[in-house]
């Protein structure tokens, strides 16, 4: 494996060059790489390192791809749905929250990171406008937590709290906090995130 | 016994110069416009677009030079203040701040839970009781407050402030360490200058690595600064993910946003007292989680009392701690491993004992076992004494051979001269047996169950307590 990033984007010019079919190219190429890669670190045969880097050699493509396809109108489709993914207001670590990013993108989400320190009313903006089927925010302070339960408050004030599935993580983030502020669930790292955010979509 | 060195004198100059190529070149992006204003009429180039910060060598050089290389810590009893010096022997605090707490029953079940306020007292009362602590960490957050119309850190710090007497690095609220100052102000009948004189509380400062100074920080340097408390300039970074893979290069980013941090403390308030501090680690790229009972903990922690040593500027960092969920062999062993590197390296104050679960769950237990430990490690750090009284010529010519030194007057009078231990065995196995098969998880939670009914923390005077509770009674007000 190669993780060439470089390589990535000269398969997505060339496919754009040659009118090829987008969709398919990234489905059966680019999808079906990391989704390989996803299953080499589900096996411990890969890890973070390799995974991350597969994700930034995807991406250097899809990005390319993806303005070509908004064009024709097409999609490469929403796979798992829609996920929206923060570190939530007055928290700005945002390692954790990006590895659980990638993670949910490998294994097939549709995913909006809309980056750290975001406002809970921002956050419920999306939840409206984008109309996702999840949305996770994570925390790595005890003073941030709080607007973890701030959020799930808000959804609920402005009428969207049973339209989507709230995820909470970071390192003081447990069941017990999920359960107290009424979260969906609670992931202690990013497998279990994807193991129970696609166990939890597919019903 | 000699400090040990993990870092040489040369490298800990090739890292401080590496460092400051660092903050020359890349910089640090700075979140907090007055900040970075600070920064910028001391020297600093700013790009005011990107919000990064470059810092000349000269202005961090000088500010370096600025930090007391010692100063006096205190807490609400004069009596066991400690003089920090960057070239003393290490100090102890406990670990903090956990999220759960993790307790024996008397059947040796163990469990986990969530932390509420009651536990903040309890924790704290149980290390005030133990001598070999120097000063504590807020132990444990009141998790049952949060969201509550309670103003949680105050609650807690009030928890901490009956149960505990000595000098404390604590888990404020940013914003709200204005508490803090009227806290220590009850204790001097009001008086400002003495309170700002004897802070009870070190801030911790935490970067955001790599290379980020958010707002949380920022208030925390400045409310820390205008009150005159120790601030600790805390390097967090984690191999692999927040810093470079190697344990140099994470020591290079690490000491960048330490002496960043120094650069900034000095500049709001020249003189302040500053800790060098670090709770580095790796990310573990196979586990996918930040490891604190590694050996590279403990090396990134004894090379920060190296490099403290080096700009002569005390150093608090992480000391026993471990990635065991439970009290086991993995606890035991990686408690040791990561106390006894920077104990040897001479830093001036550790944090870990009493944590389990790489820093989430505090056992009053293991604290005990910690405090055990931790008086076996001293032992060991003072080394051997050689002189003509231990090398004991006259008393082996006097017990000759196959004699006894048993009934020897000098070896009656050494008795407490040797190591022992408190919560861990050395009787013989039929003895242990009578006795009920305790390990030393089960000998510490009796003594845990005795100190909380039995030990007594000096009780503060009712005029400040009612001050103190007036405090609280007025954050409560403010929404």
């Amino acid at each position: 494996m190669a993780y060439d990033q470089k390589a990535s984007a000269e398969v997505a010019k060339e496919a754009i060059a040659a009118k090829v079919d987008l969709v398919n190219l990234i489905q059966e190429g680019y999808t079906a790489g990391i989704q390989e890669v996803g299953d080499l670190y589900q096996a411990k045969k890969l890890f973070l390192p390799h995974i991350m880097s597969a994700a930034n050699a995807m991406n250097a493509g899809v990005n390319l791809l993806t303005p070509e396809l908004e064009k024709s109108g097409k999609s490469a489709g929403e796979g798992l749905g829609k996920f929206v993914i923060c570190t939530i207001e007055g928290d700005i670590h945002s390692i954790g929250k990006d590895i659980v990013a990638i993670m949910l993108k490998v294994a097939g989400f549709n995913v909006v990171n809309m980056g750290r320190d975001i406002p809970v009313k921002d956050i419920v903006a999306a939840v409206k406008n984008e109309k996702p089927k999840a949305v996770g925010t994570s925390a790595l302070m005890t003073s941030t937590m709080v607007n973890q339960k701030t959020f799930e408050e808000l959804l609920k004030e402005e009428g969207v709290r049973d339209k989507v599935i709230t995820n909470i993580g970071g390192a003081p983030c447990t069941q017990q906090w999920c359960d107290e502020i009424g979260a969906d669930v609670y992931s202690e790292n990013a497998t279990d995130c994807v193991n129970k955010m696609v166990a939890k979509v597919k019903g | 016994m000699q400090r040990l060195e993990v870092l040489s004198k040369s490298d800990c100059k090739a890292i401080h110069e590496a460092a400051l190529q660092v903050l020359e070149r890349t910089g640090i992006k700075v979140l907090d416009q007055k900040q970075r204003n600070v920064l910028k009429e001391n020297g600093c180039n700013v790009d005011e677009k990107s919000m990064v910060v470059k810092y000349p060598a000269s202005l961090v050089n000088d500010c370096l030079k600025k930090c007391p290389p010692s100063f006096t810590i205190t807490g609400r009893d004069k009596k066991k203040a400690k003089k920090i010096s960057y070239d003393d022997s290490m100090g102890f605090a406990n670990f903090g701040t956990a999220v759960k707490i993790g307790t024996l029953d008397d059947d040796g079940r163990y469990s986990v839970r969530s932390t509420t306020i009651s536990d903040v007292g309890t924790a704290a009362k149980i290390v005030d009781s133990l001598s070999n602590f120097d000063m504590g960490v807020t132990p444990c957050s009141a998790l049952d407050l949060m969201g509550t119309n309670k103003k949680k850190d105050v609650h807690e710090q009030y928890e901490v402030m009956l149960n505990f007497t000595k000098h404390s690095m604590s888990d404020w609220t940013p914003g709200n360490l204005h508490y803090a100052f009227e806290f220590e102000k009850a204790f001097f009948g009001g008086d400002e200058e003495e309170a700002l004189k004897n802070p009870f509380y070190t801030i911790g400062a935490p970067s955001t690595s790599p290379l980020t100074f958010g707002h949380t920080f920022d208030t925390f340097v400045q409310e820390a600064t205008k009150f005159h408390m120790p601030v600790n300039a805390m390097g967090m970074v984690l191999s692999g993910a927040s810093g470079p893979v190697f344990t140099a290069g994470n020591l290079v980013v690490a000491i960048a946003e330490s002496i960043a941090t120094i650069v900034y403390v000095q500049c709001l308030n020249p003189g302040n007292p500053t800790w060098i501090g670090s709770s580095g680690t790796i990310l573990d790229l196979k586990a996918g989680t930040a490891a604190c009972g590694c050996p590279e903990r403990a090396l990134i922690s004894a090379a920060y009392a190296n490099m403290g040593n080096f700009y002569k500027i005390p150093s608090f960092i992480a000391g026993p701690e471990t990635d065991s969920k439970t009290i086991d062999a993995q606890s035991g062993h990686e408690k040791t491993l990561t106390g006894i590197l920077p104990l040897l390296s001479k830093a001036s104050m550790c944090f870990g004992p009493g944590m389990l679960e790489s820093g989430l769950t505090f056992s009053p237990e293991q604290l005990l076992i910690d405090d055990d430990a931790i008086s076996m490690m001293r032992f060991a750090e003072a080394g051997i004494s050689v002189n003509d009284l231990t090398l004991s010529v006259d008393d082996i010519a006097e017990v000759g051979p196959g004699g006894d030194f048993l009934a020897l007057k000098i070896t009656m009078d050494n008795i407490d001269g040797q190591s022992t231990p408190d919560i861990f065995s050395r009787t013989g196995i039929d003895e242990w047996i009578g006795a009920g098969r305790k390990d030393a998880a089960m000998v510490a939670h009796e003594r845990a169950k005795d100190i909380v009914k039995n030990y007594e923390v000096d009780p503060i005077d009712k005029d400040v307590l009612k001050s103190l509770q007036a405090i609280v009674t007025k954050a409560d007000k403010v929404q």
